[in-house]
């Protein structure tokens, strides 16, 4: 038998406030997501000001980083310097911007945090953020 | 061949011993292992000079604790360490010099005061053209002379950091820095300064502002790649009569009056015990048995502080640095150490965080981050030491000492950083093979029995034998050592001169 180390949603929350807290010290709005190690969400905010189609992409941004078990702008590379179309995955939620981070513990991937709404920098650098609250 | 004085080792404190003795009107010989530093594109490349380590030695030193070997940071160049060092040159603290109750023990008085060094190091701060701003740092010691240029200015994102740490109630300060910027100057002011070569010869080292010039006017012999294996004693055993030297494919034996070691704290203990004889039987200078003891290496931390929301575009970092916690923190009544600016941090120069973050992220972490160096006293233990195996091959013992203050500056440093608004921080602890503040292998004190060196670094067993380097250290305080051992080597320049 496999044991596996679970995020509760009392984790998720914790990444969730810890990017809220910088996003409002910045003043900008974003969507937040946290997933499990499927991809599935576990909780989503959206700040005020969020721009509408970051709800779907941060989703996405966690969903491929924890299907990948690596940032969804490592696929995105890939895929741009090997010169492979995205859809190869057969998987539309897949998105090649970065702000999708893996959330690795011990050396599984136990779920992936996503931030869309701002620069691609900005939200790989506050996913990256959200991760290391938690494991850091 | 025969001269006046030998001096083996051409850094921080040979290079600058020379210098001293520029009009002495002594037959001065310095002897180089290495050879000048060739000025080459890959200077400032950091895949060359951190990945492949073009310009350490490829020789390994052995970790004496499990018997692992890792590679010294050691430069064995026309120059020395200083040929790549941070040009960090700020001033031991008065208290420096004093006994001073740590955490983890004592840090021993020196057999010097501040006020014995203080005129040297105005000298050597204007050898070594040093930039700097006195009255901002709470530790300072006295000056009797200003600095001799104007601190470096801060580029605007430090000048913001500078701002906030001040409005936090910090006190930030100019790092005393060695580069030639100023009006016609040969600084360009580029990020490729700290751990880098100087490819412009901007950076004030013992190469450029010492060797250079008194070998160009013939005032020394200087031979480059050059070995010292050992040093031999005439019959009596109080003398070297002769230094062996592997030149040019051939053993040759040179004599002089005087002979002066300045090999780097390990390198220097290490021709001392390998150049051991029958009067001699634990190594030259060693009736102490002291010789190769009480290795220090500061406790060093590399910390990345980012703000996600601001890009770091500085050019030359290393201009901002942090007393407060030097002998005493919140909650800590005892020396912490000192927090400084480190060169900016290029993706990939230090692996901070990894593996935690992954790769693509590391580089938008390095836009956004500043990189400090956090550096505690290290406590000098006798079981701390470096032998030569039986193999020739450099051995070092090492357990870090006084820990608990090291971590409790790590963690005021944190708070420090994050109250001035840059919530992610990354820490990275160094480890045994970051030794280039070594010093302390062949202590100097007025008690032969407790101390290899007299005051002036003269060996009390031998009356013509010198160490002129950090090697003479009792303590290694928690500042960057180079202006310190140049500072002594000026002092016992004029010693040797009769002043």
């Amino acid at each position: 038998m496999q044991q596996r180390t679970i995020l509760t949603h009392a984790d998720a929350m914790k990444i969730i406030e810890v990017i809220r807290a910088e996003l409002e010290k910045g003043g900008k709005g974003a969507a937040i997501a946290v997933a499990d190690e499927h991809g599935e969400l576990i909780a989503l905010l959206r700040t005020d000001g969020c721009p509408l189609p970051s709800i779907v992409i941060a989703s996405n941004k966690a969903w491929t980083a924890a299907r990948e078990r690596k940032p969804s702008k490592a696929v995105g590379t890939s895929s741009k310097e090997k010169g492979w179309p995205m859809t190869n995955f057969g998987d539309l939620r897949y998105t090649a911007w970065g702000g999708g981070v893996p959330i690795m513990y011990e050396g599984q991937c136990i779920g992936a945090v996503g931030v869309s709404g701002l620069p691609e920098e900005e939200d790989m650098v506050l996913a990256e953020m959200g991760v290391k609250a938690l494991v850091g | 061949m025969s001269y006046d004085i030998i001096i083996i080792g051409t850094g921080a404190g040979g290079g600058t011993l020379a210098y001293g003795l520029r009009e002495s009107g002594m037959k001065v010989l310095v002897i180089e292992r290495g050879d000048y530093l060739p000025r080459e594109d890959a200077n400032w490349n950091v895949d060359a000079v951190f990945y492949q380590k073009r310009y350490k030695p490829t020789e390994q030193w052995i970790d004496a604790r499990n018997g692992t070997e890792f590679q010294p940071g050691v430069h064995y160049f026309v120059g020395g360490n200083t040929k790549v060092y941070g040009a960090a040159l700020p001033r031991f603290r008065r208290e420096d010099f004093e006994a001073l109750e740590h955490e983890g023990g004592t840090s021993p008085a020196w057999p010097i005061s501040y006020a014995d060094l203080e005129p040297y190091y105005n000298q050597v701060e204007r050898i070594y053209g040093v930039h700097g701003q006195s009255g901002d740092d709470p530790t300072e010691p006295p000056r009797s002379q200003p600095f001799p240029h104007p601190p470096v200015p801060h580029e605007s994102y430090m000048q913001d950091l500078s701002d906030s740490l001040k409005a936090k109630g910090y006190h930030p300060f100019y790092l005393p820095v060695g580069i030639d910027l100023r009006e016609g100057g040969k600084c360009i002011r580029c990020k490729t300064c700290d751990g880098f070569p100087c490819k412009v010869d901007a950076k004030a080292d013992a190469d450029t502002r010492c060797i250079r010039p008194i070998v160009e006017s013939g005032s020394v012999t200087l031979w480059t790649k050059s070995y010292v294996r050992r040093l031999l004693t005439d019959p009596s055993g109080r003398k070297v009569n002769a230094v062996e030297v592997e030149k040019d494919g051939q053993i040759l034996q040179v004599s002089a009056e005087r002979v002066v070691v300045a090999c780097g704290a390990v390198n220097s203990a290490a021709l001392l015990l390998r150049s051991a004889d029958s009067k001699h039987p634990n190594g030259l200078a060693n009736r102490s048995g002291l010789v190769g003891r009480h290795y220090m290496v500061h406790n060093n931390s590399a910390m990345a502080a980012i703000n996600p929301f601001k890009v770091n575009p500085v050019v030359f970092q290393k201009t901002l640095s942090i007393n407060d916690f030097y002998f005493k923190g919140p909650g800590f009544n005892y020396p912490m150490g000192n927090l400084q600016m480190v060169g900016k941090l290029q993706a990939g120069m230090l692996s901070l965080a990894q593996p935690l973050v992954p790769r693509p992220i590391l580089k938008e972490m390095a836009n956004r981050s500043n990189d400090w160096w956090i550096m505690s006293e290290d406590l000098p233990n006798p079981d701390n030491r470096i032998e030569v195996g039986s193999d020739g091959r450099i051995r070092v013992h090492y357990t870090p000492t006084n820990r608990v203050a090291h971590e409790q500056l790590i963690k005021a440093a944190k708070r420090m950083i994050q109250e001035a608004g840059y919530p992610l921080v990354f820490i990275e602890r160094m480890g045994i093979e970051t030794n280039s503040h070594q010093c302390g292998t062949i202590r100097f004190g007025t008690d032969p029995a407790h101390s290899v060196l007299d005051p002036f670094n003269k060996a009390h067993d031998l009356d013509n034998l010198y160490v002129m380097d950090s090697s003479f250290f009792p303590s290694s305080a928690a500042m960057n050592p180079a202006l310190t051992i140049a500072a002594q080597a000026l002092r016992v320049a004029d010693h040797l001169m009769g002043k």
